[in-house]
């Protein structure tokens, strides 16, 4: 079953296209990242279907269930940054967002949330006096107040220091853990290979490439390899049509196999032809490396 | 309704500005009303028509209308602290409809303006206790309280549409004050009938200075003017409100936040 179906989706401003046909289908219990450099159509595509924008043309589809506004009591978000009353401290905040996600203030949801964020200590402390990442990890428990089916995360890390980042990451994993189902823009390709199960990458307002993590990354190893004559290891690679080197120096070259080679396979063939490697490491194949593939091709 | 009710709250109790305009409202409507009491006591001693009812209803609600601005801006105050803090765009990701939204500006107007005419009944009954040491006729002349009604809801819906055209408070503060010199500098330039159908004329209307009558009458073969009878006054500006409230949500549904 899917969460959210889009088809079509078109957001112009003037004659500026900030998003273009975009159809998707995100599962439910997925992580879902979008990806894409900032401009390509990320938060206008969340802008959209959380009901702050209007498309220009395209539809899409909450639960099965069309674009009732009721659809988003079911979803906790966080567009951009978070926004609260600054003169009210952090109960008070999340008092009106219990208002209007239909849910009893005084249920102890709130406090429950809080304690969530480990933001329950300073509960009675003014929103204003928030560090950036207390004031993310408030937004957080705003999206969490519902107990929602849906996450939907925008850049959540962005300006955080290291330790937030690293929190908010143990905290996105652990709400995932959960079997929600979590959709996350971000332009960081690290983070949303690190928690992320599918994918779509945009640029431009376009998409680009979607679906599972696997997928995207495609199959076969990503190596590194020494040996102390480098330039006989090329020119022995050069001759591969489906071998791809990605990087290489002096000393080592690093290589994108086809996917039914694997490193034992290269080692074997290295050495019938005499050639004995120093070093062998294979790595995972990384986002970043079939991102700037997609975006090259 | 409830629920929105509690949303408003929720969020605007705490909201100190909002209550130091609207205290001072109630502060300079007093000031004003205190002022005409006063001079009762030194040379309008026999003017029973502006204390008494059911004149005294016209003196207050003629005096208070004079402060429909500080009103006004308690209005952007709670319009626009939503604008100003990016809460209008959590919300609706929340899960509040914007038909909702709106829905909850217009309930916090009409409670504004109720509240208004409540305070307004007081301090006319204040007025005729302090100087007539009675409240006869208390319960006649209401269509005065009436069309002060209408009037404040006017002022209060006109100040909501500009806070949500212009979405900054400051900003929306002076575009009222201007909107509302504007009117009554073109009105000055006006021929009668048409300064009745300006937005502020037509409010305007509704509630006349106290003794208009009485000099009317005085003066039988004088020449008021295009004076246009009750329902028409009532119509007409009627008609702007419901415009101004039309455009509001329009305005709150098409764009984006």
């Amino acid at each position: 079953m899917n969460v959210l179906e889009t088809e079509n989706l078109t957001k112009r401003y003037g004659p500026l296209v900030a998003l273009s046909k975009l159809s998707l289908e995100i599962p439910k219990g997925s992580v879902y990242g979008f990806l894409g450099p900032n401009g390509s159509g990320k938060t206008t595509t969340l802008g959209i279907v959380l009901g702050t924008l209007n498309a220009t043309s395209g539809s899409f589809s909450w639960f099965g269930n069309g674009t009732k506004d009721s659809n988003r009591l079911r979803i906790g978000a966080l567009l951009e940054t978070p926004n609260f009353y600054p003169y009210l401290n952090a109960e008070q905040n999340l008092e009106v967002t219990a208002h209007i996600k239909k849910i009893d203030p005084k249920s102890g949801r709130i406090e429950e949330v809080l304690k969530r964020v480990d933001l329950y200590d300073r509960r009675k402390g003014k929103f204003k006096s928030f560090s950036l990442g207390m004031k993310q990890r408030m937004a957080i428990a705003g999206c969490l107040l519902n107990d929602p089916e849906v996450l939907v995360l925008d850049e959540p890390t962005n300006g955080l220091d290291p330790q937030g980042i690293s929190d908010m990451r143990n905290l996105i994993s652990s709400i995932a853990d959960e079997g929600k189902t979590i959709i996350i823009a971000s332009h960081i390709l690290d983070e949303i290979e690190k928690i992320c199960t599918h994918a779509a990458i945009l640029r431009k307002g376009k998409l680009i490439s979607k679906g599972t993590l696997e997928d995207l990354l495609g199959g076969g190893q990503v190596v590194k390899i020494s040996a102390p004559n480098m330039k006989e290891v090329l020119a022995f690679i050069g001759d591969k049509a489906d071998w791809d080197v990605i990087d290489y120096g002096k000393s080592f070259a690093k290589l994108s196999l086809p996917e039914n080679l694997d490193a034992a396979d290269l080692n074997r063939l290295l050495a019938e032809q005499g050639i004995y490697l120093s070093e062998l490491v294979t790595q995972r194949k990384t986002l970043e490396n079939s991102f700037l593939e997609k975006l090259k091709s | 309704m409830k629920r929105l009710w509690n949303i408003e709250m929720a969020k605007l109790k705490r909201y100190q500005p909002l209550w130091y305009f609207s205290l001072f409202y109630l502060l300079a409507v007093s000031a004003l009303v205190f002022f005409l009491v006063d001079m009762n006591t030194t040379f309008m001693r026999e003017a029973k028509y502006i204390y008494g009812f059911p004149g005294g209803w016209q003196t207050v609600t003629y005096m208070a209308s004079f402060f429909h601005l500080f009103l006004g801006l308690v209005v952007v105050i709670f319009t626009c602290n939503e604008y100003d803090h990016r809460t209008a765009r959590q919300h609706v990701i929340d899960g509040l409809s914007k038909r909702d939204y709106f829905l909850g500006k217009v309930i916090l107007l009409f409670a504004l303006s109720v509240l208004a005419v409540i305070f307004i009944v007081l301090l006319g009954a204040f007025c005729s206790l302090y100087n007539l040491g009675n409240l006869n006729g208390f319960f006649s002349g209401w269509h005065f309280i009436g069309m002060f009604w209408i009037q404040t809801f006017g002022y209060l819906t006109t100040a909501f549409l500009l806070a949500v055209l212009v979405k900054r408070s400051g900003f929306a503060m002076m575009t009222l004050l201007g909107a509302m010199l504007v009117d009554l500098i073109s009105r000055s330039q006006m021929e009668e009938w048409m300064a009745n159908l300006t937005p502020f004329g037509s409010m305007d209307n509704l509630v006349k200075f106290p003794i208009a009558e009485q000099i009317k009458s005085l003066l039988q073969n004088g020449d008021m003017g295009a004076d246009l009878q009750t329902l028409q006054v009532i119509f007409i500006a009627s008609v702007w409100i419901g415009l101004f409230l039309f455009l509001g949500y329009r305005l709150i549904l098409k764009r984006d936040v």
